[in-house]
């Protein structure tokens, strides 16, 4: 994505590229020097080119973060009138068939969701049992479920079926080179969860959920969500997202997730 | 046939036109639409551009086979 600052950038590095090759090539006919007028015009050509095809923006991440925003916009209205302030946990729907029965939700829209509890500190709680009624606490539709649908369509199978090393192998290569969302990213399962994202394309959009505090600190947002849904699907048990944290200067995201020991109903 | 401005031969301004036009056909058609990197492309304005300047390459080779032709 690219912010304003380095948009300026790079306008003010082709202008100087314009500028030079103008001068190189009065300089030519001010001499009549061919390899000089070569090298100015070539100078030239090339400023040119570059000034017409940089864009002023990137439409395609506009357009994803016009559409993520209601969604987001949604959650944090919830959780704000709700006065919810507990960190999310993403429950698998395939590992917890009771949610099934109390929301009739459909295993193929929505196989992952986030549970926010009423109860104060229920998350530190090491065996935390889901709960199949509405009450305690809130269940919602993660912002990041329609990016991981797509991630497990291009995986060719369901998350729950992928195995820990198959998650940190493949993933990083689908969000690298096929969905270009991100420079690089790590992933570590030990006890916890540790995904480093070095550029990602969705920082702006991320960086916009900061607007909606509540979302942000106890969901998280778009890929910090789908890689959530991802994860509890993958290792078979409730994720947290313990923290987060971004460093401006390299660009760098590192989340941390929790894994929850849940008591299967 | 040399011009005033830039002073450059006719020959040369084929070439460089030639040269350029291979150049960005093959930009065009590798680079991505969208990416993680700071300089981003318009992909569409790239072949645009790389079309302009194919199609001045051809009008120039044209204007040269008939130079030859006429004898001039």
């Amino acid at each position: 994505m690219i912010d304003q600052k380095t948009s300026i950038g790079v306008k003010v590095a082709i202008l100087s590229v314009i500028i030079l090759g103008i001068v190189i090539l009065a300089y030519s006919t001010y001499f009549i020097s061919s390899f000089f007028a070569m090298i100015g015009f070539s100078i030239l050509f090339w400023g040119v080119i570059l000034l017409y095809v940089t864009p002023t923006n990137n439409s395609f991440i506009e357009l994803l973060n016009t559409m993520v925003a209601p969604s987001i916009a949604n959650i944090e209205r919830i959780l704000t009138e709700y006065n919810i302030n507990q960190q999310g946990i993403y429950l698998s729907t395939e590992n917890h068939n009771g949610l099934f029965n109390a929301f009739q939700i459909s295993q193929n829209t929505e196989s992952v969701l986030v549970f926010i509890p009423e109860i104060p500190n229920s998350m530190q709680q090491n065996n935390y049992r889901p709960k199949t009624d509405v009450n305690g606490g809130l269940y919602l539709t993660p912002p990041g479920q329609a990016l991981f649908k797509v991630l497990e369509q291009r995986f060719g199978k369901s998350f729950s079926k992928v195995s820990q090393q198959q998650f940190t192998h493949k993933l990083p290569i689908l969000l690298t080179k096929e969905f270009k969302l991100v420079e690089n990213i790590e992933i570590e399962i030990k006890e916890n969860i540790t995904v480093t994202i070095t550029k990602s394309i969705l920082d702006q959009s991320c960086q916009e959920t900061n607007n909606q505090p509540k979302t942000n600190k106890q969901i998280g947002c778009l890929l910090t969500s789908a890689i959530a849904c991802a994860a509890t699907k993958v290792v078979g048990k409730p994720i947290i997202i313990q923290s987060e944290t971004y460093d401006p200067l390299s660009r760098t995201t590192k989340i941390q997730y929790g894994i929850l020991e849940s008591i299967k109903d | 046939m040399q011009l005033i401005f830039p002073p450059l031969d006719f020959n040369e301004v084929v070439i460089f036109l030639a040269i350029a036009a291979i150049m960005l056909l093959i930009t065009a058609e590798l680079s991505p639409s969208y990416g993680s990197g700071y300089a981003t492309i318009d992909k569409k304005k790239l072949q645009n551009a790389a079309t302009a300047a194919g199609t001045l390459f051809l009008v120039s080779m044209a204007i040269k086979i008939a130079t030859i032709m006429l004898g001039m």
